[in-house]
């Protein structure tokens, strides 16, 4: 049996969400919030903190199992009927990642390439990440996410002389709604997290671990978010198609460093992918539960190709996945909220007859 | 449309090969599995390769745009 410890389980919860979020949600956070932006991504944390107990919950009363297994235990049809769903959830989060990550690498890093040799590229590595089953997911993550963390709790004294406080003022100029709506937007990224139960079974996943994992999440994101805020201002953050981006450009060492961005992105890198991978994973691991006569590791493969082609077409351009941004929300709130809190109160061991 | 089913063909021929081991070895259920998104992923890249203007889902999406536009 695969096993995966209590830190790799807090580097997989922390890795679930920031390293794809980084690449459109602060300019679309700052079109809303504008310079309250930083104080919006804590408003869901304490729901999603809740879901993520919930899950744990669930996951407790079948030890050995996880959420996958449990629900197809307990109830053959329904059970699988919701792993279809959470399959085609995790579809989604795949495509949109695949494409947010295709679209950056083609606007801003090889704009000459061809996106589907670049897509090609990321979803090769994803598939050889996904098939080898979560051992390889979480040494890669452990592998990749502490660089990840270390270059993002650096970027505020890398940018410091930078920063100017005022871009924080005036703080709730048009009152406590937009951050609201800032908050009901980013909310559907960190409830991903809350998800982890379905691949973890109760002995593995724990409620601190996961909660560590999302409340790093969270923090990381906003140290990248108050960052873009500080250097750019509400104004111009919101503007740009990728503001994190443009703030790490403004990173300027010394003359023979004046390309530090490329570094931070060749940091950033494998541990986008491997978070693109996740999905993939979870894909190949429901479908594994649904049906015993499905061999995950050849149908990484298939699976990576039509997610890599879906994602091509389903977008004309990068624009369509930021009005992704505004749909999310309300798929989020079907698996990340409502399915939670029915299993929460129908899920149970059948009661044995002796 | 040539070009991109001659792309589709040989991407698929290629991870056919390379999945052959396991695929002789897997359940009917996984190689029919396999085939049929191969055979969906080969006929959606034809649809949308040439650059044609094909109806995409994310058409849909600007149901939800704010008033005030994205970033």
């Amino acid at each position: 049996m695969e096993r995966v410890s209590g830190r790799q389980l807090n580097m997989i919860g922390a890795m679930f969400m920031y390293p794809t979020a980084l690449i459109y949600l602060p300019g679309t956070l700052m079109t809303f919030a504008r310079q309250d932006a930083w104080f919006a991504v804590f408003l869901p944390l304490g729901v999603m903190l809740a879901v993520l107990w919930v899950m744990s919950r669930v996951s407790a009363r079948f030890p050995g199992m996880d959420l996958f297994a449990a629900m197809i235990s307990r109830y053959p049809v329904a059970g699988r009927l919701l792993a279809g769903g959470y399959i085609a959830f995790f579809f989604l989060v795949l495509i949109r990642d695949l494409r947010t990550l295709v679209d950056f690498v083609d606007v801003t890093l090889l704009p000459a390439t061809p996106m589907v040799i670049a897509g090609a590229l990321v979803a090769f590595s994803t598939v050889l990440i996904a098939r080898g089953g979560i051992e390889v997911v979480a040494r890669v993550t452990e592998l990749f996410a502490p660089s990840l963390i270390a270059i993002t709790l650096a970027l505020p004294l890398l940018t410091a002389n930078s920063l100017e406080l005022r871009f924080l003022a005036p703080v709730f100029e048009y009152g406590i709604g937009p951050s609201l709506h800032a908050g009901w937007l980013v909310g559907a990224w960190i409830g991903e997290i809350a998800l982890l139960p379905l691949i973890f079974p109760g002995q593995t996943f724990r409620f601190r671990d996961g909660a560590y994992g999302m409340v790093l999440s969270v923090l990381l994101f906003e140290i990248v978010l108050v960052v873009e805020l500080l250097l750019l201002g509400p104004n111009l953050g919101s503007r740009p198609l990728f503001p994190t981006w443009e703030a790490v450009r403004h990173i300027r060492l010394t003359d023979f460093l004046d390309r530090w961005d490329l570094v931070l992105v060749g940091i950033w890198f494998p541990s986008v992918v491997t978070k693109v991978s996740y999905g993939l994973y979870v894909m190949c691991h429901g479908l594994e539960r649904i049906s015993r006569s499905l061999d995950p590791r050849p149908l990484s493969t298939a699976l990576g190709l039509f997610a890599l082609v879906v994602s091509l077409w389903a977008f004309e351009n990068s624009m369509d996945v930021v009005l992704l941004h505004h749909l999310w929300p309300w798929i989020a709130l079907v698996f990340e909220i409502a399915v939670p809190a029915l299993l929460f109160l129908v899920l149970r061991p059948a009661r044995s007859s002796s | 449309m040539i070009n991109a089913l001659g792309v589709a063909l040989v991407v698929s021929a290629v991870l056919t090969m390379l999945e052959r081991r396991w695929l002789s070895k897997a359940p009917g259920a996984t190689r029919w599995l396999f085939g049929l998104l191969l055979l969906l992923s080969i006929s959606l890249y034809v649809y949308q390769a040439p650059n044609t203007h094909v109806w995409r889902p994310g058409e849909l999406l600007h149901v939800f745009a704010p008033p005030s536009g994205p970033p």
